[in-house]
């Protein structure tokens, strides 16, 4: 089976950057789930022909996060719960549909979960025919080395007609790309979005703990005047 | 005292509302929501019949007219409409919370399809109400289709179908899924009854008791027979519906037994059985229902039949040690909880002894032809523990065949079932150690990655559905 050739050097993990083809991502797919290149992409259904030349057709699961006011009057990252609480789960079973209104947002997820292996990256695309409705499934399109889980999508209605939504159609596209360097296995797995099966409201980040990282010393309270200390010491102390 | 025409009037328009407000929860169904095709037909039937019930008390008035004996039967009529509403109203409203976000779906549609093997349930249905209490139920299908079919006659509906069956979950259940293997129990309660098995054991059980209990129960006057025998029969149906779990969905039943029941209380510290009455009650057998560990016994031994056991019994975890225990304790361990009051407990027990062959013959009997799908598991269990342990679903495995050549395979629900199960009680640490920053030492942490193995098990049962339904 064709695989990307190597650049004449003896490093194991060292390949040319390109796009996999159809016969590639085949190859790939048999695999046993051992093998640090094996890819994963289920359920991949028998009565259609999802493979192009160089990608593979996604469908669109049956998960949804629908955003609602959040019982804050807005996201906030300094809250716990506001980010799930922001949203509300709703399931559509294959053969119904979610209705998405214009100009409106929504998460879903593919139906498909996808494991990547070690040495190639993936990008989700809209499929052409779906943009035509002006329906954008991905403003984070890029997968990483490794990844395993069904897709978030951000899906968004940016035309002016309600549109639906219904689980089991194609809806993107995705392309993998060989890295010149293959992700390290063996090193533990991230665990903030390991494995979803749905789609997963952001696990947004503490300003303190973000902004300590890069020296800043305080940030604004959203709940109050205050400025705040991201070290846990009260920066009016510093001022004085 | 208003004239009769207008009293009747009132207590007609007084039952209309009480019709109204039950099948209000599902009539039409809440929109927000999604159902299953069950529910949607037991919400359909359930707006039909309030509908026709409604037609029928709108033209109820003209009773007052009916002369004395007409008029009482129409009256009695209005008293049966009532209690048969009230009836319903019990699954009606916990059934529209029950909708596909609040239910185990992918593993009832599984059941169902089990079930659907075996003669005789090829039509069957289930549609899932919640419980208040922690108890999993199943709603005699006999006593509802009685109510219902006394209903349907009075207000001209079409009949309930009797294909449908009607099963409760906790309402805190709804998500999960290795404990939602209990349902396999109430499944083998709706068989029981289909089957009128209850018919075939109740002369075994007279027998059994006249040997054991001699004079005793022979000379016993009517009431005392009907109860020594009703508490053999209780026992007996019970271990039925167990067996009859572990026919249709395999050890993960057992395993999910043993957790719901903290029966893992059984084991000292160095893994040994504690019999004790005193200091491990469960070991009682009482009246309703026969003891846990008497139980999971029974269940484990049907295992060893089927050849489970030898695949099951080197687990590395607390479960299979109970199991093994359970297997090598004595008949005579088990006590009856009643025995002081009643003294004729241990002979009850004889009798339940006596009668277990048959119970197990006729669980054989009525899952007759049913795969165990033991052979799938045995070649599919490692492969499908280190997709697990990979955190990937495991729908489509990859495995080498026996010319070495690389075939991508789909397990059955059962094998996903009882292999999934496994990993989740003696895996979880392996998975862990593969993600940054987990603490085996906390709850929270081991706790989300249990969920995280129920999940993929979910997603790979929704997939290999949807890979059958799609086969050319």
């Amino acid at each position: 089976m064709s695989e990307a050739p190597k650049h004449g050097t003896d490093d194991p993990h060292h390949v040319t950057h390109s796009v996999l083809s159809r016969e590639t991502i085949k190859d790939r797919i048999r695999r046993p789930i051992s093998d640090p290149k094996s890819l994963v992409i289920t359920p991949l259904l028998p009565k259609a022909d999802v493979y192009d030349h160089d990608s593979i057709d996604l469908r669109l699961g049956s998960y949804f996060l629908i955003p609602q006011s959040p019982p804050a009057p807005f996201l906030d990252p300094t809250e716990e719960d506001s980010s799930r609480l922001s949203h509300l789960k709703v399931h559509k079973p294959i053969g119904s549909y979610l209705v998405i209104p214009a100009h409106q947002t929504v998460l879903g997820a593919t139906l498909e979960f996808i494991k990547l292996p070690h040495d190639v990256s993936g990008q989700i695309l809209t499929k052409s025919s779906v943009a035509r409705t002006f329906l954008l499934i991905e403003t984070a399109p890029w997968v990483h080395p490794l990844y395993r889980g069904c897709l978030t999508l951000e899906i968004a209605n940016v035309s002016n007609t309600p549109q639906l939504l219904y689980p089991g159609f194609y809806i993107g596209q995705l392309i993998l790309i060989a890295n010149d360097r293959a992700a390290d296995e063996s090193q533990p797995l991230s665990g903030a979005y390991v494995g979803p099966i749905e789609p997963e409201s952001p696990a947004l980040k503490h300003p303190a703990e973000v902004l300590k990282e890069i020296g800043i010393s305080r940030y604004r309270d959203p709940h109050s005047v205050e400025w705040r200390s991201t070290t846990g010491v009260d920066p009016s102390d510093h001022d004085s | 005292m208003k004239q009769l025409r207008v009293q009747l009037q009132r207590e007609v328009a007084s039952l209309y509302a009480f019709v109204e407000a039950i099948s209000r929860a599902c009539s039409p169904p809440p929109q927000a929501v999604s159902f299953s095709e069950s529910s949607s037909k037991f919400f359909d039937y359930i707006s039909h019949i309030a509908d026709q019930t409604k037609i029928h008390l709108q033209n109820f008035e003209n009773h007052a007219d009916d002369d004395a004996e007409d008029f009482v039967e129409a009256r009695t009529e209005l008293l049966t409409l009532r209690a048969t509403w009230r009836e319903l109203h019990q699954f009606i409203k916990p059934s529209a919370d029950a909708d596909t976000l609040n239910q185990p779906t992918a593993l009832i549609a599984a059941l169902v399809n089990r079930l659907r093997e075996l003669k005789g349930f090829e039509s069957t249905d289930f549609t899932i109400f919640h419980t208040d209490s922690f108890d999993y139920a199943q709603a005699n299908p006999s006593a509802i289709e009685s109510a219902v079919t006394q209903l349907a006659r009075i207000v001209d509906a079409r009949p309930f179908d009797r294909n449908l069956a009607l099963i409760g979950i906790p309402n805190s259940q709804g998500n999960a899924l290795f404990l939602n293997c209990l349902l396999a129990h109430e499944v083998g309660e709706y068989a029981y009854a289909k089957r009128g098995v209850e018919a075939s054991f109740a002369a075994e059980v007279t027998v059994a008791l006249e040997i054991h209990m001699k004079d005793e129960f022979k000379s016993a006057p009517s009431i005392k027979r009907s109860h020594l025998t009703k508490v053999v029969l209780q026992w007996a149906k019970e271990i039925f519906c167990d067996l009859f779990a572990v026919r249709l969905v395999g050890p993960c039943y057992s395993y999910a037994y043993v957790e719901l029941f903290d029966l893992l209380n059984l084991l000292s510290k160095d893994n040994a059985l504690i019999v004790d009455a005193k200091l491990n009650p469960s070991i009682l057998m009482y009246h309703f229902y026969p003891s846990h560990p008497f139980r999971v016994r029974a269940q484990v031994e049907l295992l060893r039949e089927e050849g489970w056991w030898d695949r099951i019994k080197d687990m590395d975890s607390r479960q299979s040690a109970l199991m093994r225990g359970l297997l090598e304790l004595k008949s005579d361990a088990f006590v009856e909880a009643e025995n002081e009051a009643g003294g004729e407990s241990t002979k009850l027990i004889e009798a339940l002894f006596d009668l277990m062959p048959v119970v197990r013959q006729e669980v054989v009997k009525s899952t007759e032809g049913i795969d165990p799908h033991l052979h799938e598991y045995n070649l599919l269990y490692e492969v499908i523990a280190e997709y697990l342990k990979h955190g990937v679903v495991p729908s489509t495995l990859s495995l080498k065949d026996s010319d070495s050549s690389l075939q991508q395979v789909h397990a059955s629900p059962i094998t996903l079932l009882n292999a999934s199960y496994r990993f989740y009680l003696e895996g979880v640490e392996e998975l862990m150690n593969r993600i940054q920053g987990q603490n085996l030492a906390s709850a929270e942490n081991r706790a989300a990655w249990m969920r995280k193995i129920e999940n993929w098990t979910t997603k790979a049962l929704e997939d290999v559905a949807l890979l059958q339904a799609s086969r050319p």
